[in-house]
């Protein structure tokens, strides 16, 4: 059985006729220790298919289980890092990390905590930092901090929901590198949601596309067979690496055209005006 | 002298004071023409000098000076302001957190808002059977509601950022409460205190007029029954300097508490 597994999950939104149905039929499975990105246009509902996971929110249909126990609400055992990085603005840096530490093991002694707070510290990089509060760190530093608040629980399964969706090209690409240098580290079950198709390509073992909403749903999984380490300028140039791109990108602009039509059909419109008038 | 000093001494001494002065010759020409018992600025300042001069001393229980009073009138308060936060602000988190409280109660107070202190003070005086803590319970009950309205809403405008890492990391609600809602709610909270001590600060003369207790308010009763009209002008310049003295301490306070 999967590490991960969500079976026939559906989730919609609003209520009478402006109901939506964000996700239908969405299936995934991810063994453990595997990287699974997960891409799709904005507004698809990639965050509504991580926060099920994470346990914020609850599917309308279908199951989601994490090392075989149904998911009923939120947990350690999961570390979230957020597209807007979710740090409390009154807390440094390292009481940001403290916090998820003193959470997830509260019996450890406090020297062990703050060595573990230091530690996730400066394996992302902000060892210095750690004294800084949020509003005085840079878009990129500020991830840096919620990605070691996330690593830092020692979380079984690590959701990135477009980490780095915020931060500017530059300081992307330096973040790519440091996500791939700590996950070839520990070899966490990782579920990377991106609309980025090259940062999928990048990090994961897998990617599954997630077609244009609403009602969308996960597309064939494509198994991505290149050598790491993997650097983003030969990625370009590797004709694996742009084959699978075009296999990505290709499911994904079908998946759009195949859309059902946002707005109810004129006839649809007609008989429902007509009813009222009836009424 | 450069540019940008010159602008700032115009901006905040040379305009201010431009208007002050205008104000000062309006009072004297009124006083002067039309408002022949309006005291005119020169007597004003001439019959309050033993009070401004002298300004901690007492020679009676209502001749004292006018920071003497001051300072009995800023003790009721900050009784009656420390009472209305004590209940006011656990009442707002109440509210902020809980709909069903929030619902239950929300009408209740929207109808005790608006009501005057001299409205209160009767009942206080028949509940308390004394001038004193009547005094205090109008005071309570008046300025009780900024804090109580601003810090439900600052409770209930917190980002679903926060209460999400609060929810991922599974703060128990005490350490909810105080890791995440008291800290984002903060600053809606300090806003609640400032208009609260300004609402306190008002509503301390319609007390002490009432009660006859010593205090600004007070002693501006007494002279106003003694005809001595210039106090009036003394108590009314006196109250006005505190309460803008006690909000711009607010707000450096307040300030502190803003972040991010």
């Amino acid at each position: 059985m999967a590490y991960v597994e969500l079976s026939k999950i559906g989730k919609s939104y609003g209520k009478g006729t402006g109901r939506t149905e964000v996700l239908s039929d969405v299936n995934l499975e991810i063994q453990e220790g595997e990287f699974v990105a997960v891409v799709g246009f904005s507004g698809a509902g990639k965050t509504t298919l991580v926060s099920m996971i994470a346990g914020l929110i609850a599917p309308d249909a279908g199951v989601v289980s994490v090392a075989g126990k149904k998911v009923t609400g939120p947990g350690t055992d999961r570390g979230v890092v957020f597209q807007n990085y979710s740090l409390l603005p009154w807390e440094t840096a390292e009481g940001n990390v403290r916090l998820a530490v003193e959470q997830a093991f509260p019996k450890a002694p406090a020297a062990e905590q703050r060595d573990r707070v230091a530690r996730y510290l400066s394996l992302v990089g902000l060892g210095a930092a750690g004294h800084k509060r949020p509003r005085e760190l840079s878009g990129g530093m500020r991830q840096r901090v919620a990605l070691a608040r996330a690593l830092a629980m020692d979380p079984k399964v690590l959701l990135l929901d477009e980490p780095l969706g915020a931060v500017d090209a530059l300081t992307r690409g330096t973040l790519q590198s440091e996500i791939a240098r700590i996950w070839q580290a520990d070899r966490k079950t990782v579920l990377l949601i991106t609309n980025d198709v090259e940062e999928s390509l990048l990090l994961a073992d897998r990617v599954v596309p997630l077609s244009a909403g609403p009602c969308a749903t996960l597309g064939p999984s494509i198994d991505v067979d290149l050598p790491r380490p993997r650097d983003a300028r030969e990625l370009g140039k590797n004709p694996r690496a742009r084959a699978l791109r075009a296999q990505i990108v290709e499911w994904l602009l079908d998946s759009a055209k195949r859309r059902r039509p946002t707005r109810p059909a004129p006839a649809e419109v007609g008989l429902g005006a007509a009813a009222e008038v009836g009424a | 002298m450069n540019k940008a000093v010159w602008e700032k001494v115009v901006r905040y001494a040379l305009l201010p004071a431009l208007g002050l002065a205008s104000v000062v010759l309006l009072w004297s020409v009124a006083s002067a023409t039309f408002a022949d018992t309006l005291p005119s600025p020169l007597k004003t300042w001439d019959a309050s000098r033993p009070y401004v001069v002298e300004p901690f001393e007492k020679r009676g229980e209502l001749d004292q000076g006018i920071l003497r009073f001051t300072w009995y009138s800023l003790i009721r308060v900050a009784k009656g302001y420390s009472i209305a936060l004590l209940i006011g602000t656990p009442l707002g988190l109440l509210l902020g957190l809980s709909r069903s409280f929030s619902s239950s109660l929300d009408p209740i107070i929207q109808i005790l808002r608006p009501v005057s202190p001299l409205a209160w003070l009767p009942l206080g005086l028949v509940l308390f059977q004394k001038p004193e803590p009547a005094g205090t319970f109008t005071i309570a009950m008046c300025s009780m509601w900024p804090t109580v309205l601003n810090t439900a809403l600052g409770v209930r405008s917190i980002p679903q950022d926060y209460i999400n890492v609060a929810r991922v990391l599974q703060l128990s609600r005490g350490r909810a409460l105080v890791k995440v809602y008291l800290p984002a709610a903060l600053p809606y909270m300090f806003t609640g205190f400032r208009l609260s001590l300004g609402i306190a600060w008002l509503v301390i003369v319609a007390a002490e007029m009432l009660t006859g207790a010593p205090g600004v308010g007070g002693f501006l009763w007494q002279e106003y029954n003694s005809l001595i009209y210039e106090h009036i002008i003394l108590c009314i310049i006196t109250i006005g300097l505190v309460g803008y003295g006690l909000d711009r301490l607010m707000m450096l306070v307040e300030r502190r508490f803003k972040m991010a």
